[in-house]
């Protein structure tokens, strides 16, 4: 269940992410964050539609997170989908008795530890642009009220994900979802090159180029993309 | 139960879009050769039809930011997107710059105060509207899918999907060439890799630091050397991720 301190804590934070010099990919990882503290999940997980509605990862609290949301999208099933696919929650689902609804993610998914599920959409007028996944490793059981506030959480996301440009037209909404999958790219290649640069691991890599965003005051896309531009060479 | 409707679902690579877009490349007339620009020449005309728009063309730009016309549904258009490079302002530069689309529905509008000389001479040369899709995996940037069209006209919102699914597809053939399988038939193998896999950015990163090579080089040597070993791209990623390839030995 959810504190009332945990509530006002997360929504400064959200309000403090909401500038103008805004960094999507950092805040779609602390808002995954914020949903697994609120929830009590083991893991959280995020999905955007690409072009063409392709869903893809965006962000996950640990890797537990991300390779069930791969599980989905590999097996063309799972409730992220479900709920992408009706634009509705899937709320307190039991793995156990989710064989015949995914017969595939379910028993994986249980097979790594896991028992519950949940998953909300992101929505924006009437269109669902992605989906917030939580996996929980027990029962872990939703009441009304804490529905409403993670829901609260995705539609918040929504808005952070559209807000970087006015979004007056539809054309613009793929646009933004396009440019806000390719700066995930872009993060994860820079990962890689300093990993390779510094001998240091990934999860390293990723927590260093965090900290220089965050204290240099620029978005972490910009800080990956500056690191890939000092280590590409050629054309 | 469930089963028909999970059937129903969106799957990655097979989206309603995904579809449209190879049903335009399966009408387009197969090239005569199985050059590069052939393959190309055959997506700008695929792009052409399924926007409807009067024609397209595929920048490839250098380092220097020097641009080169590697495919194009028509010569109007090669000598269209060749201008926008020459006269070194346009919307298909802004899309490389900028990383992103860029969409000018009426070349005597806005596009008249940011690139005056384009606007101009693109106007001169029947240009309505024009848009530019850049050609990306991540922070790589190959070039620029550019369209034009005889009238202004505004793209909706399933179009620009469209325009970046034919973008993505256009990157994959760049991306293919060197693999020697190539038959300049399409194959939608990367983007599904690519969508599923974010082992392959990373390791894209660390191929590219090891070698000292660009970021797109990068990932034409990891196909390159997935396809002599035998192996998928998705797996030897995970193999240079989690540090079991001797990059500088083995992909150089």
């Amino acid at each position: 269940m959810i504190s009332s301190e945990q509530l006002s804590r997360m929504f400064v934070e959200v309000a403090d992410t909401l500038v103008d010099d805004f960094d999507l990919v950092e805040f779609l990882q602390k808002m995954a964050d914020n949903a697994a503290d609120v929830s009590g999940a083991a893991s959280v997980g995020l999905i955007l539609a690409g072009p063409g509605q392709r869903l893809r990862f965006m962000a996950a609290t640990n890797l537990s997170g991300r390779k069930l949301e791969l599980l989905q999208l590999q097996n063309s099933e799972g409730p992220c989908l479900d709920c992408f696919r009706t634009g509705e929650p899937v709320v307190n689902a039991d793995l156990h008795e989710a064989h015949d609804r995914w017969p595939k993610f379910a028993p994986a998914a249980i097979e790594a530890g896991f028992r519950s599920v949940h998953a909300f959409p992101l929505r924006l007028r009437g269109e669902t642009i992605g989906a917030l996944n939580l996996f929980g490793r027990e029962d872990v059981a939703f009441r009304e009220d804490d529905i409403k506030v993670v829901q609260a959480l995705a539609d918040v996301a929504t808005i952070a994900i559209l807000q970087e440009r006015n979004i007056s037209r539809s054309d613009e909404l793929a646009d933004q979802l396009q440019v806000a999958l390719n700066s995930r790219v872009v993060i994860e290649q820079a990962k890689g090159a300093m990993a390779q640069a510094d001998h240091i691991s990934l999860d390293e890599a990723f927590t260093l180029l965090r900290s220089e965003a965050r204290s240099t005051h620029q978005r972490l896309v910009d800080v990956a993309q500056a690191f890939l531009d000092r280590h590409q060479y050629g054309a | 139960m469930a089963g028909g409707r999970i059937a129903d679902l969106p799957t990655p690579g097979k989206g309603e879009l995904w579809q449209l877009a190879y049903a335009w490349l399966d009408r387009e007339p197969k090239p005569g050769g199985h050059e590069l620009a052939d393959t190309l020449d055959r997506v700008c005309g695929a792009t052409s039809r399924g926007l409807g728009v009067a024609g397209t063309a595929v920048t490839v730009m250098s380092d220097g930011g020097h641009g080169a016309v590697a495919g194009s549904s028509s010569p109007r258009m090669r000598s269209l997107a060749t201008l926008e490079f020459d006269l070194g302002e346009g919307p298909s530069r802004e899309a490389f710059a900028s990383r992103r689309p860029v969409l000018v529905p009426d070349l005597s509008g806005r596009a008249a105060e940011s690139w005056p000389g384009f606007a101009v001479a693109a106007g001169g040369r029947g240009v309505g509207a024009t848009f530019a899709f850049p050609l990306q995996i991540g922070a790589a940037a190959l070039g620029v899918l550019s369209m034009y069209a005889d009238h202004p006209r505004t793209l909706t919102s399933d179009e620009v999907g469209l325009g970046s699914i034919f973008a993505e597809i256009t990157t994959e053939v760049l991306i293919n060439d060197p693999a020697p399988s190539h038959d300049g038939e399409l194959s939608s193998d990367l983007t599904n890799i690519l969508d599923l896999r974010l082992e392959v950015f990373q390791a894209q990163g660390m191929v590219m630091v090891a070698l000292g090579v660009s970021l797109a080089e990068a990932l034409v040597r990891m196909r390159a050397h997935a396809f002599a070993a035998g192996r998928g791209l998705d797996d030897l990623a995970l193999a240079i991720v989690e540090r079991r390839v001797d990059l500088s030995a083995e992909m150089t």
